[in-house]
């Protein structure tokens, strides 16, 4: 059946990934297929999506972040008299179960890049009286909810995308978003920061990516404060993190600031376990592989917070020997940790997720990409186990962005993989010192604007009238 | 620390062969409560090392667990008795205060808080050494930031048996 599903004007690139795994999740078997509006850009809120139920719609709206409504279309066009021939052809035998007398109903009108007066909004719900309603209408919890939806061509665009032409929806509503979790959430009142802590809507879209839901066990190996378990653990999965730095995860701020306090404060169950280690040289048992449902995380780009691996900075050079502590020092000693570059501590990730991660688990993790001008092809990391599904852009300044990628694990770990890999790693290496050689991703993002001069002679003569369509920066 | 944790960490100091189980030295040992999940402890048990859970739970003070592993259909089963037991052990019994031994070596990883220390000592780890293959196969001193970034992305892992 097709939905007419209307998004949140946010960050577009997440926005179907998102519905595609909790599709996956909910039980779609079929590959969900996806169709534009007559006239509409790709960025448009609005789309069509194919799914088997409306119980799989329902599910996905209430669980999405960015989905506002799922809703059955009854009819569309572009003016009302098309409205209404394209809702009068569609079969009653699908109307009618919701017209009935014994029945709520309510008509909700919504504009997008407009706003109308009550007078509007009442004198558009009033040309609809070709609907056979025979219920009573209940405004505040009716059984059943319509909603007139108009987008016109946005010549004062307010920054939506570019419409040809206005558009006309009417639509029966099967399922509708909870954002309440996001106010709730919200890092703003959250006990326990770190700097790189995820936001909340991040988090939780990040959770719906990998699937997250009761019985499935977690995965953060860089967990820090631990703000992507959180939203991991808010739907239902027991979580487990791992981090370098034992201040952060043993520590925190104090006996109530901490971790485990930032799980106590939602009433969440706390992680099952914490842990200090380094990803690079990991404790696992040998036996130990396919234990993990998904693995989230956000490893250390190097720009605001740098990875790091045991050794330390001069036995990584080779200037000093590897040094032995002696016996009276040990139970204290903190052992020195070296530089880790993104590289290689996204290999040892892809390792880890390919040995411990059961088939079809995913691995939800981000990226950073410099946004360069000449918009070269950018190449991600690969691994033979895995199938790379999703891929989602967020700008985080002209300098640089992050990327999601989702993957989904297809072949089971072994050593020939683990072999083929490793070659992989090497060429995917070779390949970035184009980042190498600019001194890494840091430098790049901290380096000093050249054009200063030009920024202001612009900003006193020239005044943009108009609000510039915005893509992918909402 | 739990149960389910140490049942999946081993001693990786180079060299050990061994490393699992590590002997746990509890100090400190205390009881918190956690939903029952059966669905979650169903997925979990097939990867359980029975023995080591078993040994893991009798130094922590629980008896109870069954010496041989069950079979699936007690696994399965709607009885919940044996899930109760599991449960119990693997996810409601902390060690806070203690530390966690290398059955080969006798190195002690503390666990203080609840978390484990499963950090290396340098001369514990398997040492890479940076080799620049541009200017030949010596290792190279560092001079610039620049010669350190494009050296550890250079390093190649060669087991060397750095003394």
């Amino acid at each position: 059946m097709w939905f007419l599903c209307v998004f949140y004007h946010r960050l577009l690139d997440f926005r179907k990934p998102e519905v595609e795994a909790l599709a996956e999740l909910f039980g779609e078997d079929e590959s969900i297929q996806w169709r534009l509006p007559e006239h509409h850009h790709n960025d448009t809120p609005f789309h069509f999506v194919h799914l088997s139920s409306e119980e799989i719609a329902q599910n996905i709206a209430k669980r999405s972040i960015l989905v506002k409504g799922m809703y059955e279309l009854w009819g569309e066009g572009t003016c009302y008299e098309e409205l209404k021939d394209s809702i009068q052809s569609f079969p009653d035998s699908r109307k009618l179960p919701f017209l009935t007398s014994d029945s709520t109903f309510r008509i909700s009108v919504e504009t997008f890049g407009k706003a109308l007066t009550f007078d509007e909004q009442k004198e558009r719900i009033h040309s609809l009286t070709y609907i056979p309603f025979e219920g009573k209408v209940n405004l505040k919890n009716p059984d059943h909810n319509f909603f007139l939806m108009e987008m016109d061509e946005s010549e004062e665009s307010n920054g939506l995308p570019p419409i040809v032409q206005r558009r006309i929806f009417f639509g029966r509503e099967v399922g509708f978003a909870d954002r309440k979790l996001l106010p709730t959430f919200q890092l703003k009142s959250r006990t326990y920061l770190g700097p790189t802590a995820m936001d909340a809507e991040m988090a939780f879209l990040m959770a719906n990516q990998a699937k997250a839901s009761s019985g499935k066990l977690v995965y953060d190996p860089f967990v820090g404060t631990g703000s992507i378990l959180v939203s991991a653990a808010r739907f239902g999965a027991m979580t487990m993190g791992a981090d370098i730095d034992i201040r952060v995860v043993r520590d925190g701020r104090g006996p109530d600031c901490n971790v485990w306090s930032n799980f106590k404060q939602y009433g969440l169950p706390a992680p099952v376990a914490l842990l200090r280690m380094d990803n690079n040289v990991p404790p696992w048992r040998s036996g130990l592989k396919e234990i993990f449902d998904a693995i989230i995380c956000d490893p250390p780009y190097g720009v605001r917070a740098g990875g790091r691996k045991s050794g330390g900075r001069k036995i990584l050079r080779g200037t000093v020997d590897p040094y032995t502590v002696p016996e009276d020092k040990r139970t204290g000693h903190i052992p020195s940790t070296g530089a880790y570059s993104l590289v290689e501590c996204v290999h040892d990730l892809l390792h880890l997720a390919a040995r411990m991660l059961v088939m079809k688990g995913r691995l939800v993790f981000f990226f950073p990409v410099l946004r360069d001008e000449s918009g070269s092809e950018v190449k991600f990391p690969e691994h033979p186990c895995f199938k790379l599904v999703a891929v989602s852009e967020q700008i985080l300044s002209s300098r640089y962005s992050r990327v999601l990628l989702t993957m989904v694990k297809v072949e089971p770990y072994s050593e020939e993989i683990e072999e083929a890999a490793r070659l992989m790693h090497l060429e995917f290496r070779e390949n970035h010192l184009k980042w190498l050689e600019e001194g890494n991703i840091h430098s790049s993002v901290f380096k000093p604007s050249t054009d200063s001069s030009q920024i202001q002679t612009e900003s006193k003569t020239f005044k943009d009238p108009k609000p510039k369509y915005r893509g992918k920066y909402v | 620390m739990r149960l389910i944790t140490h049942n999946m960490l081993s001693c990786n100091i180079k060299g050990v062969k061994n490393g699992f189980p590590l002997k746990i030295e509890a100090e400190k040992v205390i009881e918190k409560e956690v939903d029952f999940n059966p669905d979650f402890l169903r997925h979990m048990f097939a990867k359980i090392e029975w023995k080591a859970l078993v040994e893991a739970a009798r130094s922590m003070g629980y008896a109870e667990l069954p010496e041989d592993s069950p079979d699936a259909t007690v696994i399965e089963s709607a009885d919940e008795t044996f899930l109760r037991k599991l449960h119990h052990a693997l996810l409601e019994l902390h060690l806070e205060e203690g530390a966690l031994v290398c059955p080969e070596t006798g190195r002690k990883f503390p666990v203080n808080k609840g978390i484990p220390n499963m950090l290396l000592h340098e001369d514990e780890v398997k040492q890479t050494v940076c080799i620049d293959l541009r200017k030949g196969n010596e290792p190279t001193r560092i001079r610039s930031p620049k010669d350190r970034v494009l050296m550890q992305d250079v390093c190649i892992d060669l087991s060397l048996q750095v003394p």
